[in-house]
């Protein structure tokens, strides 16, 4: 059997069409001052050509595949140690109490911050170059007899609970070719440039919500006791010298975004073989098929299956050859 | 030249993957190409040196068949005791108001599929296949002794319907359980059977046809269809060495065409059939995974003529899929 390039990315195609994969998740990660939160729903798109046969080495590569963000929010929650002023004693009183100077808290709420930063104009970037290779699964045991007795009394078992086949997961060997990923390149950030000014502009945005409504008098009180307002957002996020870098951190490794849509595509193309075939190969079922009642005095006579000896891949710039030998009965 | 140059998916099947095919068959389903009557039935069980099922009656004396029967060893576990021969109603012996029949076998011994033309002599039409069958038959011929008491008992069962009043001869041949109390209908023993083996070519054509089944997530709209056209002795020595009349290797020919076309050949070409079915179903996965279904199209083109074609000893199909979504991630 042969299966063209042509044919292969028709189906990754419909694959991917945004009705059958979407790339959805709530992850989060919390630290000591602040937690972030995200907000994912994406779609992905390609090009005409997506999937590229090549053969010296085989490999498949899945090239320029687009997630498109429809929702890409971050939403910061910032909870900074309240500081208070004032409340000194100015006068001991008569009694051994004393006369205070007014008293002034700021940030006392839990959390003092909620943002939530857009990121859905980003374009990210996923390629991926896989090995094509060809496995054999075991899920039953090597002995034909007795794999038609499990076979068959799993099929009752189920008859038996009203319910039909397969029986899952199936009791079948089975030849499995199977994409291995030799990389997996996912790329968030296309702009890089662009997120530092994004952080930058985000820190702004932190500080005029936690000290925008205060008097003048107040702001020169905070930044006398904690220094910038802006740089003590900052190490309260703990964005350092290198905002993009800080994001990227968040997304890439606290949120692992990557993962999640490495793990949508792994579902696809990783977890589950391309191309299965079953060993022995059914070819006549049971007769009459388990779970239908056999006439009175008559035996249901069994499956006629054949072996499976081998299964050879090779893949050519435009083609994979799937080529099974049927093994001879002996 | 690539496979896939004409469509998307190219499947071929060998003959002689389709020879192994039958073979399994054969050992699988060993009452497929082997018949014959209740002593005969019991014979092969004896010559086996296997029990027979509790159906089989050996009291009325065993016969071996022509052949002795080749079997896979599930089809006489106990668990399924599959029948090594479908057992056959004695053949009526003309004039005896079917109160008399003989014992018979009839044995499909090789089968093989040639997709190449066997010899010049024979040239084959577009598309056309041969499958070379050898079928050996036998019939019981009776002792004088046992003749002798088969006509005593008609006749006395004759003798007793004339004297009962109202008794129609054909009715009482119907009466089962009168039958039975006579012992008819009578089978007079035979010492063996008396055997011959005949080689012959089955001439037949591949086609689509309409026949829509839906196999996972893939639609096939066509199945292919193996049908006879022409069936003839090809055992040319025999015949030439021991030259018989036309009219009766006509009727030979006819009889084992009805035999082959209606008895074994459904079976076998639906086993076919649906090996081939199912290598176009390409048990797919991905496929199933992505809720995906997806249409199989047998195109023909001026470049495609025939689709299935029979091409250098295999059968090509060439196949284009028309991938569609049903909506809904996994």
């Amino acid at each position: 059997m042969a299966v063209s390039e042509a044919g292969v990315n028709d189906v990754v195609a419909a694959l991917l069409d945004p009705s059958v994969t979407r790339i959805q998740a709530q992850p989060s990660t919390a630290g000591d001052a602040f937690s972030v939160s995200a907000d994912i729903d994406a779609h992905l798109e390609h090009g005409d050509r997506l999937i590229d046969f090549r053969n010296s080495p085989d490999q498949v590569k899945l090239d320029e595949l687009d997630v498109v963000w429809d929702t890409f929010d971050l939403d910061f929650e910032l909870d900074i140690p309240e500081i208070c002023i004032g409340g000194f004693c100015i006068t001991p009183g008569w009694f051994g109490d004393c006369v205070r100077a007014p008293r002034k808290c700021f940030f006392e709420a839990d959390p003092d911050l909620s943002l939530t930063l857009n990121l859905g104009w980003l374009r990210s970037e996923i390629s991926v170059l896989a090995d094509l290779l060809v496995g054999y699964t075991n899920n039953r045991t090597t002995d034909y007899v007795q794999a038609q007795v499990d076979e068959h009394d799993a099929l009752e078992a189920l008859a038996a609970a009203g319910e039909s086949g397969p029986v899952d997961p199936p009791l079948v060997n089975s030849w499995d070719v199977s994409l291995l990923p030799d990389t997996f390149d996912v790329d968030i950030f296309d702009v890089a440039d662009i997120v530092g000014d994004l952080v930058e502009d985000l820190l702004e945005r932190a500080v005029d919500a936690l000290v925008g409504f205060l008097p003048e008098w107040a702001i020169d009180v905070l930044e006398g006791i904690a220094g910038s307002l802006v740089g003590f957002v900052r190490d309260a996020l703990d964005v350092g010298d290198d905002a993009a870098e800080w994001l990227s951190d968040i997304v890439g490794v606290s949120l692992d975004v990557p993962g999640i849509i490495i793990e949508v595509l792994d579902e696809y193309f990783i977890d589950y073989p391309v191309f299965r075939i079953e060993d022995p190969f059914p070819v006549l079922d049971w007769s009459p098929p388990l779970g239908d009642p056999a006439p009175s005095n008559e035996p249901r006579l069994i499956p006629a299956t054949v072996p499976i000896e081998a299964l050879d891949v090779d893949l050519t710039e435009t083609e994979v050859v799937l080529t099974a030998t049927i093994g001879a009965y002996q | 030249m690539a496979y896939t140059d004409h469509s998307d998916v190219y499947g071929a099947l060998h003959e002689e993957g389709i020879d192994r095919v039958i073979t399994h068959l054969q050992r699988k389903r060993p009452s497929l190409f082997n018949y014959g009557t209740a002593r005969v039935v019991a014979g092969a069980y004896a010559a086996a040196e296997v029990p027979p099922p509790e159906s089989v009656d050996g009291r009325r004396g065993r016969l071996p068949p022509c052949e002795v029967i080749p079997y896979a060893p599930e089809v006489r576990d106990r668990r399924w005791n599959n029948p090594l021969m479908t057992e056959e109603d004695p053949l009526p012996v003309v004039g005896t108001d079917g109160l008399v029949g003989m014992d018979y076998a009839v044995q499909v011994t090789d089968l093989g599929i040639d997709f190449a033309p066997p010899g010049e002599e024979l040239a084959f039409k577009d598309q056309q296949y041969a499958a070379n069958a050898s079928v050996c038959a036998g019939l019981g011929c009776p002792g004088d002794a046992d003749l002798d008491g088969a006509l005593e008992t008609i006749e006395q069962f004759r003798s007793y319907v004339d004297r009962r009043e109202g008794l129609e001869l054909a009715t009482a041949t119907n009466d089962r359980e009168l039958l039975a109390e006579f012992g008819l209908p009578a089978v007079p023993r035979a010492d063996a059977l008396r055997c011959f083996c005949l080689d012959v070519e089955v001439v037949g054509t591949v086609s689509m046809v309409d026949r829509p089944t839906v196999e996972g997530p893939l639609t096939i709209p066509q199945s292919p269809k193996f049908e006879i056209d022409d069936i003839r002795l090809t055992d040319l020595e025999t015949t030439n060495e021991f030259p018989l009349p036309a009219g009766f290797v006509h009727s030979l020919e006819c009889y084992i065409e009805v035999f082959l076309r209606l008895g074994v050949f459904p079976s076998l070409a639906e086993t076919v059939e649906r090996t081939v079915q199912q290598a176009l179903a390409m048990q797919n996965p991905v496929l199933t995974l992505g809720g995906l279904t997806a249409t199989v199209e047998l195109p023909t083109s001026g470049t495609v003529p025939y689709n299935p074609a029979i091409e250098e000893d295999e059968l090509r199909v060439y196949v284009d899929l028309d991938v569609a979504t049903t909506g809904g991630a996994p």
